[in-house]
């Protein structure tokens, strides 16, 4: 369904990402890891249209997303969220999630309309849903600049998968996550994954990588230099030796 | 009387310049152009109007919709820049503009007199048809599309390019078109109002939409706010009555009048409309913390007491 090859980026002399292929069916999570600047924020940022493609291509089914806009990218149905939380700071919490349903308005009156149409209290709906899902309906009316860390990120989550996407890029999600959030966050990808969400996970928490990917995808100086089910790939002796350090050192 | 109809007549016209500027702003981007566009309704409604005979709101919407064109022609090539090279190009416009309009040289004879731009001495005798209730249905009209537009996913969208066009971008937001939309319907308010000054003062002359105009006009919305809609207004009308206010002060009161402003952005350093709004929510968010501390605390006290 959802496939990159050969995809590359060079900044300058500097390959951030080289030759990068994965491919993902519905429902599938993949965990994109590797040392700090090897180059999964960059794969992201280019599958999602922010840095133009220097080689290969990005492909949701049959359609062809190479260097796209970004804003392309999201209406074929790839949402992201990012390592350094961009909300929208002055929003409220609501008004966070609204702000990517607009590619859902499928009539022009509704995007331009100030008084709210049948199409816009359905999808109103919807964001009631996504609050409650995401723990957020006491928090709806306050600006997102004003949440904690942990609100902040469920409303990332939360703020694109409004847009009803099929592919979801999740960049760096437990950063921060204390225990009981990282449990959630665990059953939430579960639940998302079961509703035949694709998911790329990006990630260094190696227990949640390890305990729901069912495929892994190891970058290395912009390199893949493994891939494969969480135990094989936990067993790959340059992953160990590039990333995940020898045995008892922690998660 | 006439005096103070006059002040709110050209507070009504500062009200529609300092809108168009705040359009510009509610996607992020920092324009100086308006005053150009101001330049260019002025000119085109007085001739439509004084010379061909046009009624003041044709002569305005062709204003309008001209100024919207030259603003999407201007907005795309400005959406590449940014910060200060995107204010740089805004001035080069306005002066283009300026300069143009000095040395525009297009007259007509009616009934036995020249009438029309003569260049450096700019375009005497336009007819005077716009006084303070044609002024103001303009700027009621122009309110109202505000408060649609605040309300509606343009404005949503607007605010959330203004916030952060990458993750406006990533959320499916058409940056483009948006911002495009916004600097054209900005050039469109800034035209109407420079219509209605020519055919509300009589005389327009190029020299008088400088770059000091284009700085007063941002000073309109630094002032009264640069978030919310009514700000701008709050600063137009302001800024329009201060200087009436000191008259008491002669030649001084310029003085005073950048002193009051300096002591409004220091005291009000988001703008006087968005720093009482931020501070209205930073009371509410206080407010609720402190409820939401004494009702665990009341029920702490709850449980000691059952164990107890």
């Amino acid at each position: 369904m959802f496939s990159v090859s050969q995809l590359s980026k060079s900044f300058g002399g500097l390959k951030a990402l080289d030759q990068l292929d994965f491919a993902l069916s519905e429902g599938e999570v993949m965990g994109l890891i590797g040392p700090n600047g090897s180059g999964k924020t960059t794969a992201i940022n280019v599958i999602t249209g922010i840095f133009p493609v220097t080689h290969g291509k990005v492909r949701l089914d049959n359609l062809d997303l190479t260097n796209k806009r970004s804003d392309q990218v999201a209406k074929a149905g790839i949402a992201r969220t990012f390592q350094n939380l961009r909300l929208f700071g002055r929003h409220t919490v609501r008004d966070n999630i609204r702000s990517s349903q607009t590619l859902l308005c499928k009539s022009l009156f509704s995007r331009l309309s100030a008084i709210p149409t049948s199409e816009e209290r359905q999808l109103s709906e919807e964001v009631d849903a996504l609050l409650d899902q995401f723990q957020l309906s006491e928090q709806s009316r306050r600006t997102a600049d004003s949440l904690s860390y942990g609100e902040r990120k469920r409303l990332e989550m939360a703020r694109a998968l409004a847009m009803r996407p099929r592919v979801l890029l999740l960049d760096e999600p437990a950063a921060g996550m204390n225990p009981t959030e990282l449990e959630w966050l665990a059953t939430t990808i579960s639940h998302l994954r079961s509703t035949g969400l694709a998911i790329v996970l990006v990630e260094h928490h190696m227990k949640l990588v390890m305990s729901i990917c069912d495929q892994i995808t190891v970058l290395n100086f912009g390199r893949k230099i493994a891939e494969g089910t969480p135990s094989e790939v936990s067993q790959n002796s340059d992953v160990i030796t590039a990333y995940l350090g020898e045995a008892d050192d922690g998660d | 009387m006439a005096y103070l109809t006059a002040l709110f007549e050209i507070s009504g016209l500062n009200i529609l310049l300092a809108l168009s500027v705040f359009a510009t702003l509610m996607v992020g981007q920092f324009s100086l152009a308006q005053v150009g566009f101001w330049s260019i309704g002025a000119f085109v409604s007085a001739m439509l109007t004084t010379m061909y005979g046009f009624p003041l709101f044709p002569a305005l919407m062709i204003s309008g919709v001209l100024c919207a064109i030259i603003g999407i022609a201007l907005g795309y090539p400005c959406l590449r820049i940014k910060g200060i090279y995107l204010t740089l190009a805004t001035v080069a416009f306005a002066e283009v503009v300026r300069v143009f309009f000095s040395n525009l040289h297009h007259q007509v004879e009616i009934d036995g007199r020249m009438v029309g731009p003569a260049g450096a001495l700019g375009f005497r005798g336009v007819e005077v048809i716009a006084a303070w209730p044609e002024i103001y249905a303009v700027v009621i009209v122009v309110i109202g599309m505000f408060f649609w537009i605040e309300r509606s996913r343009i404005g949503l969208s607007a605010n959330a390019i203004r916030e952060d066009e990458t993750a406006a971008a990533a959320m499916g937001i058409n940056v483009v078109l948006v911002k495009v939309s916004m600097f054209a319907f900005g050039a469109a308010v800034a035209g109407i109002g420079g219509g209605l000054y020519a055919t509300f003062s009589s005389f327009v002359l190029a020299s008088n939409f400088s770059f000091h105009l284009a700085l007063i006009s941002i000073f309109y919305v630094a002032v009264g706010g640069m978030y919310r809609f009514y700000g701008p207004i709050v600063g137009a009308v302001l800024l329009t009555s201060l200087p009436e206010v000191f008259r008491f002060a002669a030649d001084y009161r310029m003085i005073l009048y950048g002193v009051v402003v300096l002591v409004v952005v220091a005291v009000f350093p988001r703008g006087i409309v968005d720093e009482i709004l931020f501070r209205l929510a930073e009371r509410r968010e206080r407010m609720r913390v402190r409820n939401a501390e004494s009702q665990s605390s009341a029920g702490h006290t709850t449980v000691v007491r059952n164990e107890s």
